[in-house]
């Protein structure tokens, strides 16, 4: 927790370079001048590399970007949406937020330090600002907005990874102070979330369940005009927006932009389809099967990142007649999960196995994971009959007359589908009738919460321990969150605790390690696998970059030919 | 004729009454309900989803929402969806554009292929005019307007690159749709025009108009077409239940904003007020159309009127 | 003995009536020997019995199991070594899944014909024997049910019950039975101003064997007709409902399942989306020409029309 401007001069000449302003050569020659090694240099160039291809010529005002999105639309309330969408990144902002290269950078906040007990940190709040509405965005309304996610009857879903806040104040317009219980390093992971986006509680409130559906009120550079959830999201410029401090965004002032328009497009060849065509300007998340022709096209340019997501499946530890309380029946039906082919077929190698509960980019990833979980069809065998699962006359295994037979809920979508057929075929290898049951939104979750045999979900989170506590602490499960597996394992809330009280960068590491090694030995969920992050854009599209730290790009120096 | 009428109208708001009950408990007994789709996190609690199915009233039996919708809807309040709080007023004035506009243009584009290709076919009686046209027809009945549609969207949008694949409102946008909705139409349209005529072409009023020297053309035109054409009209209206039904899966795949895809949506997201309003509206649309279709025929055809 | 000419003229009756039934088979034999003269009807046979006996032993006579991943050989392109059609995203054998594919599509379409047809024709027997209120009731049930479009019942049905092919049976079901009573109804109410029909009334012969003996053989070929076109209208509708996900469920193959799985790689082997579709298209179109066929033969009133 250094302070607000950790690295000035390096990210000087990362904001040069990524601003095209240097060259590739200058850019090396000036960050070695500033003492850094090769490997840094190269991650850096790396984590930008999405950027450099569109960002020359001056910037023109005006036009609508018009973005494809494969995923449907969340309302617009960070508090209680279900995952935040790009919108999100247009229309709020947040305390801080993450540069291409991960570090924290200012967005809301200008500065920062954290108390030397690692008991409170103290925000800087930028002077002045003002929501959409015209209301005051001060210390006081940045807190009324963590004080209401921390007010269960608001219904934050999150309200277990904010539990060691102990209280924020505002002593001042400009100063805010978090609380807490116990060292918590890992605060700042949380709040540059889009759950923690600063809006307009007072607003919130007087809208109720219509806000974030019918209007919103943000600082973000641009104002919502309409959402319509399955079909489009459009925001316009807010002519009042007083510009940034957040060093890596280079247009200091309004956006260039008139408006933007995200459309959902859940069909995959379509989505290649409209960004060949030229029907939309950018796309996230083109078909696994579309990426080489897309790649292929002369008029796009495709960007590769790692994502902080899994795809993940339970199995509730309720059904003990099936043994799933049982570590060793986890285990063995994960070991009948061939991964790797997964990989192959469906993600067209783009992707990752996920042996342990994230992806290898994690800066806490441990290869120590990769001891659990691996494909062995024998080993599944083995430790099925030792359960006391024996084969009958049709292949699925019997113990005291008790078929191994179970039902799996996923979302209906076609690549949930794929994945649920693959995993079924596979379980079915060693003896165990999966039936998958492919419902749509407005029943997947109820019944997730109904006490299901196994739920299959994926996830997608800026910091994916965090999101990953959700699903396996044992506070979320009995209906109380989403623990739908009812996974009470002690080994996984201890980690979750060190991860919640670690008091320095080492100690979080160290936690996520502890908690990666609880999830893939003890598997309250059974990972599968992680997919890469892709992004298109035609080559008109100027100042849009993906990065790998935030879950979508910034608009404010989005321009258009 | 004004018993009829009434009797006519009778029925029709006693099955609009039946099937607003059938639609509201199908939707409301069915599994799941709004608190995942919407307002809600999915994540939420099952203690906030409690309390927000409570403050919808949903935790009420359902007859007694039932006459709580009864009582909105005779004070003219529609409601508004769950999902993003848009009055359906408004709601029904773009969606019900939109869809206006799409099944406008099929009908019209299905007439100005099929009255003339089924005259043409009725005249070249058993020509290779005829054996293609019908032959067109046949095909036409046989393809699956989705499969139809990934086809189109294949050459038009990808290999030529001419039309966009989806999306609305602009009036490239509309082509495609247009187009896949009225195929079946179209084909049935034809078939109907070549067999009306065939019967008129055999009445004795052609033979003698032809005696009195009439041009053939004006013979087929202005005479024999003019009374084939009404089973065409009437065969519209009862057709146009079909359409509505095609509809809601053609404007899904085009993501066309109209009230199928509206109501494809809603269904699945468990926005009562939306799925049961649009549900009626498509119910009440249909039986108008049969409603005129019934009365049209009965004008131009009085013996009809007695069964 | 005055009774004497009350016999005779029962007697009449009687033969008169035996002879109507004897009229029948020659009917039928005459039938027969139209069908296979009519070039459309042969060959729209000719398709459904090829579709049927594909049907019927297909899926025995696949050549892999039509659930058998092997993910190293995903989306292999026709005529692959081993594949005759190729393989789909998980690597399954195509040709298998499409001779299951068949067997599904068509037990749906005759399924939902097959209830349609018989509920129809009881239903459409009844209200134009009886009329009269059993009439205005059943007619009632008939115009609700065409009120709805099909579609809408089904997306409606399958919102409640969950989405599956028992869903997609019971709502086609439920929409086509009254275009067969419909059909019923207006056969009947002529057909019982018939002689026959008042001769076997007058032999003192009861309303359902009336019904069951004489009526229904005469109405039976229009019900076959529209029995062609009505399976054709099935099987379309359970594939555009397995489009949009409600119909049958993975790894079941149903065809409009397989056209929306395969759809999704349309731009990477468009074979896992056409080679279905044109099985579709051949089969509705075989059905569509087996009853303009048909038709001609048993209708001879609408013969050539259309």
């Amino acid at each position: 927790m250094d302070g607000a401007s950790s690295r000035p001069a390096v990210q000087g000449l990362v904001d040069q370079y990524v601003g095209g302003r240097l060259s590739r050569r200058q850019f090396v020659k000036g960050a070695l001048a500033l003492g850094l090694g090769i490997t840094t240099i190269g991650g850096i160039l790396a984590a930008c590399s999405g950027a450099t291809n569109s960002t020359s010529g001056t910037p023109k005002k005006g036009g609508t970007l018009k973005e494809g999105y494969d995923l449907d639309f969340s309302r617009l309330d960070p508090i209680n949406t279900n995952w935040y969408d790009p919108a999100f990144y247009a229309v709020y902002e947040s305390l801080v937020t993450n540069d291409p290269q991960g570090n924290y950078v200012p967005q809301i906040a200008s500065s920062w330090t954290a108390a030397s007990d690692g008991l409170s940190v103290t925000f800087k709040i930028r002077s002045g600002l003002k929501f959409q509405s015209g209301a005051p965005l001060n210390a006081a309304a940045i807190k009324a907005v963590y004080d209401g996610i921390a007010d269960p009857k608001n219904g934050s879903p999150l309200g277990s990874v904010w539990v060691p806040v102990a209280s924020t104040d505002a002593p001042d317009d400009t100063t805010l102070v978090i609380k807490l219980k116990h060292p918590y390093f890992d605060l700042f992971n949380i709040v540059k979330t889009g759950y923690w986006d600063i809006i307009n509680m007072a607003y919130r409130t007087q809208l109720g369940d219509k806000y974030g559906q019918q209007g919103v009120d943000g600082s973000g550079p641009f104002k919502l005009t309409e959402w319509v959830p399955g079909s489009h999201t459009s925001v316009k410029r807010w002519e009042d927006y007083p510009g940034t401090v957040t060093p890596f965004i280079q247009n200091k002032g309004k956006p260039y932009l008139d408006g933007i328009n995200w459309l959902t497009i859940l069909d995959a060849p379509q989505r290649a389809i409209q960004i060949q065509n030229g029907e939309i300007d950018t796309l996230r998340g083109p078909a696994f099967q579309d990426i080489t022709r897309l790649q292929a096209d002369s008029n796009l340019t495709v960007t590769q990142l790692k994502e902080w997501s899994g795809y993940f499946f339970s199995l509730n530890f309720k059904r003990t007649d099936l043994g799933f309380n049982d570590v060793n029946v986890r285990q063995a039906l994960s070991h009948a999960i061939d991964r790797a082919s997964i990989v192959k077929a469906l993600l067209f190698t783009h992707g990752e196995p996920l042996y342990g509960p994230i992806t290898s980019a994690d800066k806490s990833y441990t290869k120590d994971v990769e001891q659990f979980n691996q494909f062995d069809v024998t080993k599944a065998k083995s430790m099925l009959s030792a359960a006391g699962w024996k084969a009958g006359s049709d292949g699925i295994l019997v113990k005291g007359g008790k078929r191994f037979t179970f039902e799996m809920i996923i979302q209906a979508e076609s690549f949930n589908q794929q994945l649920g057929s693959v995993i079924q075929a596979q379980l079915k290898t060693v003896g165990v009738d999966l039936k998958v049951s492919s419902l749509d939104r407005g029943t997947f979750f109820n019944k997730a919460f109904a006490n299901p045999d196994s739920v299959m979900f994926f996830y997608l989170w800026p910091v994916p321990i965090d999101v990953v506590t959700l699903f396996v602490n044992s506070v979320n499960a009995n209906g109380k969150g989403p623990n739908w597996g009812n996974a009470v394992v002690p080994q996984v809330d201890a980690a979750i605790a060190a991860w919640q009280s670690a008091a320095n960068q080492d100690g979080l590491v160290a936690a996520g390690k502890q908690f990666q090694l609880a999830i893939a030995e003890q598997l309250p969920f059974v990972p599968v696998i992680n997919r890469d992050a892709f992004w298109v854009n035609r080559k008109n599209v100027h100042g849009w970059h993906p990065d790998q730290w935030n879950l979508y790009p910034y608009y404010n120096d989005v321009w258009l030919d | 004729m004004a018993s009829y009428l009434a009797r006519r109208t009778g029925y029709m708001v006693l099955i609009l009454a039946i099937s607003s009950v059938v639609i509201f408990y199908a939707l409301r007994s069915a599994p799941g309900g709004p608190s995942g789709g919407g307002v809600l996190s999915p994540l939420s609690s099952q203690e906030i989803r409690q309390a927000y199915e409570k403050r919808l009233g949903l935790d009420q039996p359902i007859y007694t929402q039932y006459f709580i919708y009864l009582g909105h809807i005779a004070t003219g309040d529609l409601g508004t969806s769950l999902v993003n709080g848009t009055p359906i007023t408004e709601l029904l004035q773009t969606h019900a554009r939109n869809s206006l506009i799409l099944g406008l243009t099929a009908l019209l584009v299905s007439y100005l292929i099929a009255i003339p290709l089924g005259v043409l076919a009725a005249v070249k009686r058993n020509t290779w005019v005829d054996q293609l046209a019908m032959g067109g027809a046949i095909l036409g009945m046989g393809i699956p307007n989705f499969w139809l549609a990934l086809i189109l969207v294949y050459f038009f949008s990808l290999r030529l690159g001419l039309l966009p694949s989806a999306g609305c409102c602009d009036p490239p946008q509309l082509i495609m749709p247009a187009l896949v909705l009225a195929a079946e139409g179209t084909a049935v349209t034809m078939r109907m025009t070549r067999s009306s005529m065939l019967e008129h072409l055999r009445d004795d009023f052609v033979r003698a108009l032809r005696a009195k020297g009439l041009p053939e053309w004006q013979v087929i035109i202005r005479h024999v077409l003019r009374n084939a054409l009404i089973p065409v009209i009437s065969l519209t209206g009862l057709r146009l239940g079909w359409l509505v039904g095609y509809a809601l899966i053609v404007e899904t795949i085009f993501r066309w904003p109209g009230v199928g895809y509206l109501l494809v949506d809603s269904i699945i997201r468990r926005d009562y007020p939306v799925a049961q309003f649009f549900s009626l509206l498509l119910i009440l649309f249909v039986l108008l159309a049969n409603w005129f279709a019934d009365i049209a025929y009965g004008l131009a055809n009085p013996r009809i009127r007695v069964a | 003995m005055a009774d004497l000419t009350v016999l005779d003229e029962k007697a009449q009756w009687e033969a008169k009536v035996e002879r109507l039934w004897t009229t029948r088979p020659s009917r039928w034999r005459d039938a027969w020997y139209e069908l296979s003269r009519n070039k459309l009807a042969v060959t729209g046979s000719l398709i459904v019995v090829f579709f049927t006996l594909v049907a019927i032993v297909g899926p025995a006579l696949a050549p892999y199991d039509y659930a058998k991943q092997v993910l190293s050989d995903v989306l292999l392109p026709p005529l692959s070594n081993g594949h005759l059609l190729g393989t789909d995203e998980l690597g399954r054998d195509l040709l298998s899944r499409l001779l299951l594919g068949i067997r599904i599509s068509m037990a749906v379409g005759l399924g939902t014909t097959a209830i349609a047809l018989s509920v129809g024709t009881v239903a459409g027997m009844l209200a134009g024997y009886y009329r009269g209120w059993v009439d205005r009731i059943i007619n009632g049930f008939v115009e609700l049910v065409w009120g709805f479009p099909l579609i809408l019942i089904a997306v409606l049905l399958i919102g409640a019950i969950g989405p599956g092919l028992t869903g997609v049976v019971i709502a086609v079901g439920f929409v086509n039975w009254a275009g067969f009573a419909r059909i019923v109804r207006g056969e009947v109410f002529a057909l019982r101003e018939k002689e026959f029909v008042a001769a076997a009334r007058a032999l003192g012969k009861g309303d359902l064997e009336i019904m069951a003996r004489h009526l229904l053989p005469n109405v039976v070929g229009s019900a076959l007709v529209m029995g062609s076109y009505y399976m054709a209208i099935a099987i379309i509708a359970e594939a555009g409902l397995s489009f949009i996900g409600m119909g049958a469920q993975p790894p079941l193959p149903s065809l409009g399942q397989m056209i929306s799985q395969g759809s999704g790689y349309m731009l990477l082997n468009h074979w896992l989306s056409t080679i279905p579709g044109f099985v579709i298209v051949l089969l509705v179109l075989g059905l569509n020409v087996l009853g303009d066929g048909l038709r001609d033969v048993l209708d001879p009133r609408l013969k050539g029309v259309s």
